[in-house]
């Protein structure tokens, strides 16, 4: 819950903030949480304050797992970081013909 | 709007659909919680029960901390605007919840009480540094996301010395409130819970990370998949659950791996437990009393504790007789079900913590699903 | 002693004080160096308390007077892309105009607060004189009162415009039929954004500017694109946004509106604002925009002409106009489902969750 949104650290200030941009909106934000956060990188900012930092190699590897196929029921697609993705698992989904009712 | 729109791509979510409907088994049906009033929104806002077959069943859950926030509370708040005189500083969120006495934050507002909107803790911080001569409060409501903030306001408060300022801490947990939804009465009636897994918050879970869920994934054998907050992962999440209760498994999945680790952020863990520590119990809307559900302000800062600073006592006040904000919030009945909805309950005159945020499951379901109740038209005239 | 002469006012560090409101010598050294200068027109000039105006050319020949009026009280007064001056111009011309009226006079009452810096009053003051002579509609009447400090937010404006429409014309919120087009002159939420961004305590940078402007030349181009009748209904969705005007249609009229979301213009800062501030575009305000619902027949045209004004360069078609007894606004969203845009509950507040 809570309305947390992703945004690109654009500029490093003093005491812990940050210039953030959201597609081409900016506001200044406390990276007090995140101090690794650096330049470039994308954190999800809630209240005024950056959260946790954005994974882009794990975006990627979400979105290629959207709806992908099951490959093994015993060691299911899981996303978690903690398994290491097998690279069949990031193939193109074999899309099911059946049309969704709606 | 990078990291937002690919989560929202509607051809995508064909995909999954097509999924979910291969995959659930026809002769059963599942209903999960999505625990976190931002999924019961992006639910609602994008049409994802549209897209699930009518085997899935989407239960909304008590994540929406002003849901949840009672009436005391709220009256406490509105207390220190009128009787202390002091400048209430709160979140957009909680200024129409309705009070006792026919009251609101905004209400009280209108009668003169110094209510302000404030986006940020730090905005209410400069609001007591810009006036030295008034006490300042800071109304602190959500769950574990919005909890660091508060830690770090507080503690730049006491840095900056700013004497007038205080908090008065309604921050609430996630792990205490579903633990009590898995034990909620219905149980003992029903000898189990009826539901078949958790959608878990997306980003409560940035900071508290996912090993928190392991107990319950464990002790009570109810699979959870953390989700983004996006629609594509709740979708995403929900057909991760049907796997795992096809294949009779109760494991913690993460599908929101770009942002939640099992660890979460220690930093902001850290700047909490510094400041806060366990209330032994507090008072939730529709859910009672729940034990270790939420924090207060440690005594070593209690100078910025507004329940100390102004010798605060809580006083609990009753929901309406026939309000269903209790059953509906453990999942055991829908809105509709409850009497007052959508009559003497709406979003313009709320009874209950379901209907007075947006996020809640009466309000969701009356903004964007009543439509369904009744048969509406679906073609142009021309 | 110098004969004739007479102090002018102080407008780079004065304030308005108790006098300016009083209706002695200094109320009307206000009236004559600030407002009078700023919208000069000749009725203006006849120096009464009320104008004398000849009969519109519409009137002679059965047709109708238009009159509407608005108040502003918008915070902060000067904002990205406009002020309270030219908002209380655009706003009233817009009101107008919406029933299809080709607008005439208009007329101004200023609520001052004592203390408020006159320079900043003359900026708001030289800004309507502007817009207004843009808009080639004359201020001929106007009233000051001051209030105590404290009990006003600077300035208050209430505008009231008067208009005509020829014989026959029935533009109104009643008028839609199943089958019209629904037609959006431009991007939505940007005026909304532009106010927010500046305002404490949501301080944000954002290149958005208001889209406030007069839309009645607008309204002509696209009233002559069409046969006499065939646009139904003109709305400007200020307050509340697109969202209400819609639902406010849809219940005035007894029927429902099914839009496309993909349809709907939104600038990508506005779109990345709302999403900072939990905001919906849908229901933020605009002053530059209206929506037209249109006999299907005349849709291509009426579109063609609103792109070829400068007001309406980005007009699309948002949706259609349908049968429906509940009223409903729908919306086909872009992720695939439906949803019911619903009438908003209260103001729009920025939310954590």
């Amino acid at each position: 819950m809570c309305l947390a949104i992703p945004a690109q650290v654009v500029a490093l200030q003093d005491d812990a903030m940050a210039l953030v941009d959201v597609g081409g909106v900016r506001k200044q934000v406390s990276l007090a949480l995140v101090p690794e956060a650096s330049l470039g990188d994308y954190v999800i900012v809630h209240v005024g304050y950056a959260i946790g930092r954005l994974d882009p190699d794990e975006a990627e590897r979400t979105l290629a797992l959207f709806g992908a196929l099951q490959v093994d029921a015993a060691a299911p697609a899981v996303l978690d970081a903690a398994a290491p993705a097998d690279p069949d698992t990031t193939a193109p989904a074999d899309l099911d013909a059946t049309a969704l009712p709606r | 709007m990078k990291y937002i729109d690919e989560f929202r791509d509607g051809a995508v979510a064909q995909r999954v659909a097509a999924r979910i409907a291969a995959e659930v088994r026809p002769d059963r049906t599942y209903r999960f919680m999505e625990f976190c009033g931002g999924h019961t929104h992006a639910i609602a806002r994008y049409g994802i029960a549209e897209w699930l077959p009518p085997a899935v069943r989407m239960i909304h859950g008590p994540g929406c901390p002003v849901c949840v926030l009672p009436i005391g509370r709220i009256d406490q708040a509105i207390r220190l605007a009128l009787e202390r005189d002091a400048i209430v500083c709160t979140y957009g969120d909680t200024l129409r919840v309705p009070a006792s006495a026919g009251l609101s934050l905004l209400k009280a507002k209108a009668r003169g009480g110094a209510v302000r909107i404030v986006y940020s803790p730090t905005d209410a911080l400069r609001i007591a540094a810009e006036h030295p001569q008034r006490e300042v409060v800071f109304f602190a409501i959500g769950f574990e996301t919005t909890t660091p903030p508060t830690a770090l306001a507080l503690l730049a408060a006491r840095r900056q010395r700013l004497e007038n300022f205080s908090v008065l801490s309604c921050h609430v947990l996630t792990p205490s409130a579903i633990t009590h939804i898995l034990e909620s009465p219905e149980v003992r009636d029903y000898g189990s819970v009826p539901l078949d897994g958790f959608v878990g918050p997306a980003h409560v879970s940035i900071v508290i990370g996912s090993r928190p869920y392991e107990h319950f994934a464990e002790e009570y054998r109810k699979p959870v998949a953390i989700a983004g907050f996006e629609p594509l992962d709740v979708m995403q999440a929900i057909l991760m659950l049907v796997r795992q209760v096809n294949a009779g498994r109760a494991d913690v999945e993460n599908e929101f791996t770009r942002a939640v680790t099992r660890d979460g952020n220690q930093a902001a863990q850290a700047v909490v437990a510094q400041v806060f520590e366990l209330r032994s119990r507090f008072e939730w809307r529709g859910l009672g009393e729940v034990p270790y559900s939420a924090l207060k302000i440690r005594p070593q800062y209690a100078a910025y504790d507004a329940e100390a600073r102004f010798d605060m006592d809580y006083r609990p006040v009753p929901d309406h007789k026939s309000c269903e904000c209790g059953a509906i919030l453990r999942g055991v009945k829908r809105p509709v079900d409850c009497k007052l909805f959508g009559t003497v309950c709406t979003p313009d005159s709320p009874m209950g913590s379901c209907m007075v945020s947006s996020e809640g499951a009466c309000a969701a379901h009356y903004s964007y699903g009543r439509f369904r109740d009744i048969a509406i038209v679906a073609e142009a005239g021309a | 002693m110098k004969d004739g002469y007479v102090r002018p006012i102080d407008l780079r560090d004065g304030r308005v004080d108790m006098n300016h409101g009083a209706g002695g010598r200094a109320a009307a050294q206000l009236v004559e160096e600030l407002f009078v200068r700023a919208f000069d027109n000749p009725y203006l000039r006849q120096g009464n308390d009320g104008a004398l105006l000849p009969v519109a050319a519409e009137l002679l020949d059965g047709g109708r007077l238009v009159m509407a009026c608005d108040g502003h009280v918008v915070a902060p007064i000067f904002f990205p892309g406009g002020d309270l001056g030219a908002l209380s111009v655009h706003g009233t011309l817009n009101d107008v105009a919406m029933l299809g009226a080709r607008p005439l006079y208009l007329a101004a009452s200023f609520i001052l607060e004592e203390g408020y810096p006159l320079a900043d009053l003359a900026r708001v003051v030289e800004s309507m004189g502007a817009a207004a002579r843009a808009a080639r509609v004359p201020i001929v009447a106007g009233d000051t009162k001051v209030v105590e400090r404290g009990k006003g937010d600077g300035v208050f404006i209430a505008t009231t415009g008067v208009g005509v429409v020829p014989r026959g014309r029935e533009i109104g919120g009643a008028r839609a039929r199943p089958g019209d087009a629904v037609l959006l002159s431009g991007t939505i939420g940007e005026h909304g954004v532009a106010v927010l961004s500046k305002r404490e305590s949501l301080e944000f940078e954002t290149t958005i500017e208001s889209d406030s402007a007069a839309l009645h030349d607008l309204v002509a181009a696209l009233l002559a694109a069409a046969p006499e009748g065939a646009v139904h209904v003109l709305r400007d969705p200020t307050r509340g946004g697109l969202a209400t005007t819609l639902n406010e249609i849809a219940r005035q009229s007894g029927v429902g509106i099914r839009l496309s979301e993909a349809a709907i213009p939104v600038k990508p800062q506005v779109d990345a604002a709302c999403e900072l501030l939990g905001l919906d575009p849908l229901y933020v305000a605009n002053e530059g925009k209206l929506v037209a619902l249109v006999d299907p027949a005349a849709a291509d045209a009426v579109l063609a002409a609103m792109r070829a004004d400068s007001l309406g360069r980005d007009s699309c078609r948002i949706g259609v106009v349908i049968e429906d007894e509940h009223r409903f606004v729908q919306m086909d969203t872009r992720f695939g489902g439906r949803r019911v845009i619903d009438w908003l509950s209260g103001e729009q507040l920025p939310r954590i969750c």
